[in-house]
């Protein structure tokens, strides 16, 4: 380390020693000269004596610096002044490669970034790998006691096994989607609020930058996060005790989160209440989310005590979680534990968003592949220009090895540009299309994984760029020292060509499915039902009532006595509609379905298509449903379901099937056409209606509370926010394929303007000989007819696979939707015409007699 | 006469140190100095005289400073540093005992 360190001094201290070696070489010969001079012997005779006695000035100064620096390093340092030299002449080529490579790099990069703050960063807390999440799984898989795969345990499970736990603090948390208000008609912002018990925070580790959580139970306490404070509150210090809305729920803000809290990822918190009794009634409607073991579900959450490992707390967990199980008569579970970073939750990478990172990825590592080819179609150009450069340097005795070396520096310093301006765009694009609707809680900044990410993509992306031009180039026949290049780079450039053009063609197509097929899904397209205009009403109790059967019994009785009421247990879009499992009586088969508990009125107002048969009664104890055509397909045959009877997993009672009706999408606009429609069975049922609801049933269930209010959203709400994120998928796959067109572009720009400018000479002389200018293109755009052809085919083969990767997100429309294909043949046409188009007119101004002087 | 490439590897590093922990001295000086005291026998060329100190000045062997020389021309003048004097008396041992073999070897042979 000390002789390092020495020769680090050294080293800085005679920073500038090739100067100094040169002068003191100088000096040396100056003396010896002037010791000769002395003796008498004359000027010339001296200089010519001191040359011969002391040998090459050169080799002496190589052979010293080669002390200083390895022969290595110098070629290095010698190659990279080169490129920088050649870069300041060829500005425009380096340019171009510069941003090509930026772009590339910088979307890969950024998808990465994003998948990194989503997946692989632990949560903003306290000494994050101390702390946990827990799934279940069932024991026997498929039981057929009808309990259903559970992923969660329930409250009062939680409640029970809680204070028994030796490896580790439990914590228990309940998000609702709710839409944030400072004032009661002010804009509202749709977060995440988590309900969770009082001790939640201190286990898990999330400070207060002050205030604390509430504690009175007569009123919703609200613990807001940082941001919140600040976007609608603007960072105000007499904050506590102020009322906020959350939904038509007034809420007393108690307190501020600490600022690097922003939500618990990937998703973003409002803010954090207590989960009390009140609270609970309120969020499930169901006064026994807190009693009842059979009542799902919340999320735990546990920090691990001292000494325990995740495994030993897995263990303990599943005992303790099996023994209340048991005695509750609910079925055995295994406990997973998994980190906070999300990557390691069982299924967590796999069942979050996997198609649109998928397609991120896929999407965006096409991008750089094309801005790869670009680069490497370009250096191939300028590497024949510089063929006789290269044809010289190899007669004289260089070898191909160091030549190659030189071109991949030559690369590698364009690749180190286009990975700087990759990391700038990775850094600011991701946070800014995140953070369009407001916030986040993830944290896009780069860390070392997405640097190390970078600059291994950036060294793939160099080497695919720099060497095969390299090897190319340098495989020049030099016995003929004249330059002529071997047969072969025209393929090569034609592969890339085709490349590119095959990999944009595909991208905007995918682009233009996805985007066509979102905007179709988020219009209700496929639906199959009536949604316009139509409103859901919920009543919100107060808090005391909320925990009141009999409030809940009180306030249902009085709604139903409204005239042709159309009552619904959820709102269809909504995230509640629950996907039961249905089997035949014995459980021979089974198909899982949306189940939905509609009145007569509510099937009539939706117009759910019934196809056979007739509507159920609205009496829950005659117990009839109306299931769709894929359930009674699933589970008999068709016409043959009329009458039959199925059980909802957990049930006691058979539902006899009176009705089918046609596939309908009540979940979400994707997929899950089987549906069950039953009664409506729930405690506190919600109101459908076309006009405004909110004085007919303030009217009657005043009388009974006044303090009761109700909440009223479009039934079209749910269905957007559903497909937000296809629209961000959407609108990011166009944006990628809009930055592939252009890669694509200049690659086309790139092949046409190298084509043009070999041929000159050619064109020249058939000019000269009297070809018309339209023989002259003809023959142009025959030379790239192999290129353009194979890859537009290529390209619509890699579409169509496109096309059925995505089918899910397409929402039902057909891979080969013909207005999508149009609207790709029809940019890229354009784009085709306007790349070409100044290389063509050059081509055809050349001018003859100009041509042929400059041989 | 022998140049000094033909020497034992080391030798003029060795060399080197000596003249100078009699006295600071510049390239040419050496040069000079060491071709007079092997009586014509060692005559150091560029090629090897300067990056054999550019050596020692990289291990810090030696330390190196611009001064006017006897005929008022700047030159760089070589002096030994305390690594250098310790450098220089653990090679002389080794290489004394080295010849000292050397010799035994061609004697007894």
């Amino acid at each position: 380390m000390t002789a390092f360190l020495r020769r680090l001094r050294a080293r800085i201290k005679y920073w500038n020693h090739a100067e100094e070696l040169q002068k003191e070489l100088d000096a040396h010969r100056e003396m010896a000269r002037a010791s000769l001079a002395a003796d008498g012997t004359p000027d010339r005779e001296s200089r010519w004596k001191v040359a011969r006695l002391l040998g090459n000035t050169t080799l002496a100064r190589e052979d010293a610096r080669r002390v200083w620096i390895a022969q290595w390093i110098e070629h290095l340092i010698q190659d990279t002044r080169y490129t920088f030299r050649s870069m300041r002449r060829e500005w425009a080529f380096a340019i171009t490669a510069s941003i090509t490579l930026a772009l590339g790099l910088g979307v890969l990069v950024g998808v990465f970034t994003v998948f990194n703050a989503v997946f692989l960063r632990p949560w903003p807390v306290r000494a994050p790998a101390d702390v946990f999440g827990m799934t279940t799984a069932l024991i026997d898989p498929l039981p057929n006691d009808g309990s259903g795969p559970k992923l969660r345990i329930s409250y009062a499970v939680w409640r029970d096994i809680r204070p028994e736990m030796r490896s580790a603090d439990l914590a228990v948390k309940y998000d609702v989607n709710e839409t944030f208000r400072s004032s009661p008609s002010g804009p509202g912002r749709a977060l995440r609020f988590a309900f969770v018990n009082p001790e939640f925070l201190e286990t898990i580790g999330i400070g207060f930058q002050f205030g604390s959580l509430p504690h009175r139970g007569d009123v919703y306490g609200i613990a807001i996060t940082d941001d919140i404070w600040r976007s609608s509150y603007g960072r105000d210090p007499d904050i506590i005790g102020k009322t906020a809305w959350l939904g038509e729920l007034p809420v007393v803000i108690t307190g501020v989160l600490d600022a690097k809290f922003a939500g618990f990822p990937p998703l973003v918190h409002g803010g954090v209440l207590l989960l009390n009794a009140g609270a609970s009634g309120w969020l499930t409607k169901n006064p026994g989310m807190l009693t009842d073991p059979k009542q799902c579900c919340v999320e735990v959450f546990g920090r691990r005590r001292a000494s325990f490992t995740f495994a030993q707390i897995a263990e303990e967990m599943t005992l303790r979680v099996n023994a209340v199980h048991t005695s509750a008569g609910l079925p055995r579970v295994t406990v997973n534990v998994w980190d906070t970073a999300m990557a390691s939750k069982p299924g967590g990478v796999k069942d979050t968003v996997p198609a649109l990172f998928a397609l991120l990825f896929t999407g965006c590592g096409i991008v750089t592949l094309l801005a790869c080819a670009n680069i490497g179609n370009l250096q191939l150009a300028r590497g024949l220009r510089r063929a006789r450069e290269v044809s010289v340097r190899l007669s004289i005795g260089a070898s191909r090895g160091r030549i190659v070396r030189q071109f991949l520096t030559e690369s590698a310093v364009i690749t180190a540009i286009g990975t700087g301006g990759g990391l700038l765009i990775a850094w600011t694009v991701p946070a800014a299309i995140m953070t369009l609707d407001g916030a986040t809680s993830l944290v896009f900044r780069p860390d070392a994984r997405v640097i190390l990410f970078a600059i291994a993509i950036a060294a793939a992306a160099n080497l695919l760029s720099g060497l095969a031009p390299a090897l190319r180039v340098t495989r020049i026949d030099w016995r003929g020292a004249g330059g002529t290049v071997a047969q072969g780079a025209g393929a090569l450039r034609g592969v890339l060509l085709a490349t590119q053009i095959a990999l944009s063609l595909s991208l905007i197509a995918s682009a233009s499915l996805l985007a066509r097929g979102t905007l179709r899904a988020a219009g209700g397209a496929e639906a199959g039902f009536e949604f316009r205009d139509i409103n859901g009403a919920m009543v919100v109790l107060t808090a005391d009532a909320a925990n009141s059967k009999a409030t809940h019994a009180a306030v249902k009785a009085a709604i139903e006595t409204i005239p042709g009421i159309a009552l619904a247990d959820q709102l269809p879009w909504s995230g509640r509609v629950p996907i039961v499992e249905l089997t035949s009586p014995g459980g021979l088969s089974k198909v899982y379905g949306a189940f939905s508990g509609f009145n007569q009125n509510a099937a009539r107002l939706l117009e759910l298509p019934l196809v056979h048969g007739r509507w159920h009664s609205d009496d829950v104890r005659l117990r009839e449903a109306v299931v769709s055509r894929s359930v009674a397909r699933k589970l008999w045959n068709d016409e043959q379901a009329l009458g039959q009877t199925l059980m909802r997993a957990g049930q006691q009672n058979p539902y006899t099937v009176v009705g089918i009706i046609d596939e309908i999408r009540l979940v979400d606009a994707t997929a899950r056409p089987a549906v069950i429609v039953a009664p409506v069975s729930s405690y506190l049922p919600e109101v459908l209606g076309r006009e405004d609801l909110n004085p007919q049933l303030k009217a009657v269930v005043g009388a009974i509370d006044p303090g009761i209010r109700v909440q009223v959203r479009p039934m079209i709400d749910g269905l957007k926010r559903q497909t937000q994120n296809s629209f961000m998928g959407a609108s990011i796959a166009s944006g990628l394929g809009f930055i592939s067109l252009l890669l694509a572009s200049l690659g086309v720009f790139g092949v046409f303007a190298y084509v043009v400018e070999e041929r000159r000479r050619d064109i020249g002389v058939r000019l000269a000989l009297g070809a018309s200018r339209s023989h002259v293109r003809r023959s142009i755009v025959a030379a790239l007819r192999w290129p353009v052809g194979g890859g537009l085919t290529a390209g619509l083969a890699l579409a169509l696979i496109g096309g059925f990767v995505l089918r899910s997100n397409l929402y039902g429309l057909s891979i080969l939707d013909p207005l999508s294909y149009l609207v790709v043949m029809a940019i890229l046409g354009f784009a085709a015409l306007s790349a070409t188009f100044i290389p063509l007119r050059r081509a055809l101004r050349v001018d003859p007699a100009i041509t042929l002087r400059q041989d | 006469m022998s140049s000094i490439p033909d020497l034992l590897p080391g030798t003029l590093d060795l060399l080197i140190l000596r003249l100078l922990a009699a006295d600071s001295m510049h390239g040419y000086g050496l040069a000079q100095r060491l071709k007079l005291l092997s009586g014509d026998v060692l005559q150091v060329g560029e090629s090897s005289l300067y990056p054999a100190l550019q050596r020692l000045l990289l291990n810090g062997y030696v330390d190196a400073e611009w001064a006017p020389s006897e005929n008022n021309r700047k030159a760089r003048y070589y002096t030994i540093t305390k690594a250098g004097r310790k450098q220089l008396a653990s090679e002389r041992k080794e290489f004394t005992q080295i010849i000292a073999a050397i010799q035994r070897v061609l004697e007894t042979a």
